[in-house]
């Protein structure tokens, strides 16, 4: 049977996310060495719990980057659950540890899968990233419906892609500007710079304008 | 009221905590369904090797009509060879060859204890020469294992470590392959290559028959039997009832190659060396086309396909 996952403290060991303000990424599952030393071996019973506990988080992680307001899109993300997870089997036999988590390589490789599913994908060649302002700062407290689940995903969903891929890396998943420059092959520059227009448009869209106030 | 009894969560004071609780989407329930059948479908995986192990063993009927044809083979073979004194007794440590290799096949890529010691006295051929004793017995050619030497054993500690990326197709002719220290320089899995461009890997081969041995006849006689146990085996799992397409398309790519290896064999002038090189090459592609035809019959029985077995998931 599925257990259920151990709870998700972000390890003090993780290189990544950064120690001050972390965002409690979801991939943050400590795996007991036991289970990771069974699956290793073959164990298809102990693959498939490490399966159920990171299939979610991956899932969403690959949905949030390649988007979810296209149809298709869930289809997608699933494929990369599965070359993800494929790529996790065959690779954990080399997996050392070497201070870092299993959790934080598991999800290198789902981001890795994401961003080169996300590159070879035509329909986001014309998804311009968001232009203007690059030093103008997302100011104030988020707008009350960033609490609202459903209207933050759509307004995410409005996003363009690598706008929003950066948003997600960096407030989902704690990646650094640095770390977000190399995975998405640009530099730290155009990451602060999307993470500043996104958070500014993700407000625009989750904050009533005053023309649809008096809608 | 409902409102009042809803417990409250605060409000996120930052993206990072909006983007926190966010709720996770489940994938569709298929999921890991899939997932298990792409890892068995791919030979490579270290789960396909283990799931072989664990999976049901080849049906009986097809591993003792194995044995029984093999058996029938060997004494014609062995009548047919007119035996010297010296080659008695690898005729006799081969004759232990087939006898485990049918019984180890049905999981592809394991290996089993039973095939090594065979192996090894093939390997450890020239001291089984120097004896000129004939040996019907594989216990007793098992005991002249335990005398041979630790350099015998590297070549197929080599091939068995290539043979761990062999893939399933091949399994039938990993054993040989890891059984026969001296006749498995390559995985089969290496189609092109280990057939027909591994000269550097032949010749060394050669060597070490020409070392071990002391005789390219003898070493061109064990070749020969060794591929017609092969065909005994191709001849028993060949199905073309049940063969798909892609299987069908390699079985007749290695028929064809071993129908340009037997037109070479059948030239004049060809110097001991030359003979045994194509020997050699005509065992190994036999050893794939038996690993072909074995796998499509265990994949039938299993309500598979081989061209399932075909694709290649990064």
């Amino acid at each position: 049977m599925t257990e259920m996952p151990p709870t998700n403290p972000i390890p003090a060991t993780a290189p990544s996310p950064p120690a001050t303000a972390a965002p409690r990424s979801s991939f943050a599952i400590d795996v007991p060495d036991a289970l990771l030393a069974r699956a290793r071996a073959g164990d298809r019973a102990a693959f498939e719990q490490l399966y159920r506990w990171f299939e979610r988080p991956v899932f969403n992680l690959a949905l949030r980057i390649l988007g979810s307001a296209h149809a298709g899109d869930r289809e997608e993300a699933a494929e990369v659950l599965q070359e993800t997870m494929l790529k996790v089997y065959g690779k954990l036999g080399e997996f050392r540890g070497n201070g870092c988590p299993f959790w934080g390589w598991l999800r290198q490789i789902a981001v890795n899968e994401a961003l080169m599913r996300l590159r070879s994908q035509r329909r986001h060649l014309h998804d311009v990233p968001l232009d203007g302002d690059e030093l103008a700062i997302d100011p104030g407290p988020l707008p009350a419906a960033a609490a609202d689940a459903a209207a933050l995903g759509r307004a995410l969903a409005q996003l363009p892609t690598a706008t929003r891929s950066v948003l997600w890396l960096y407030h989902a998943e704690g990646y650094t500007h640095e770390e977000i420059a190399v995975l998405m092959q640009r530099t730290a520059s155009f990451s602060k710079s999307q993470l500043a227009r996104g958070g500014r448009r993700l407000r625009e869209l989750l904050e009533p304008t005053q023309e649809t106030a008096h809608a | 009221m409902r409102d009042a009894d809803r417990p409250r969560t605060p409000a996120p004071q930052d993206w990072n905590e909006a983007f926190a609780a966010l709720p996770l989407e489940a994938p569709g329930a298929d999921g890991w369904q899939r997932l298990t059948r792409a890892l068995d479908s791919n030979p490579a995986t270290p789960s396909a090797r283990m799931a072989g192990r664990r999976r049901t063993r080849w049906p009986l009927w097809l591993a003792a009509a194995a044995v029984v044809s093999a058996a029938a083979v060997l004494p014609i073979l062995h009548r047919d060879n007119a035996p010297a004194s010296d080659s008695t007794g690898r005729v006799a440590v081969n004759a232990a060859v087939p006898a485990v290799a049918p019984a180890s096949v049905p999981a592809p890529g394991a290996t089993t204890a039973a095939s090594l010691p065979s192996g090894d006295a093939i390997a450890a051929s020239a001291p089984l020469a120097a004896d000129a004793t004939s040996h019907q017995s594989t216990d007793v050619d098992r005991k002249r294992v335990a005398r041979t030497g630790p350099p015998a054993r590297k070549p197929a500690d080599t091939a068995k470590a290539s043979v761990s990326e062999v893939t399933a197709p091949t399994a039938v002719g990993d054993q040989p392959a890891e059984s026969t220290a001296l006749l498995a320089t390559t995985a089969p899995g290496d189609n092109a290559s280990a057939s027909t461009g591994d000269t550097t890997a032949a010749a060394g081969t050669n060597d070490t028959l020409a070392t071990t041995t002391g005789s390219s006849e003898a070493t061109i006689a064990a070749l020969q039997a060794e591929s017609a146990r092969l065909e005994a085996l191709v001849a028993l799992a060949r199905d073309e009832r049940v063969a798909s397409a892609s299987g069908a398309a390699l079985g007749v790519e290695l028929d064809e190659r071993i129908g340009r290896i037997d037109a070479s064999l059948s030239q004049s002038g060809l110097g001991e060396s030359e003979r045994a090189d194509l020997w050699q090459q005509r065992v190994e592609t036999m050893r794939e086309l038996a690993g072909i035809e074995s796998t499509q019959r265990w994949l039938v029985t299993r309500g598979e396909r081989y061209d399932g077995a075909l694709v290649s998931v990064d």
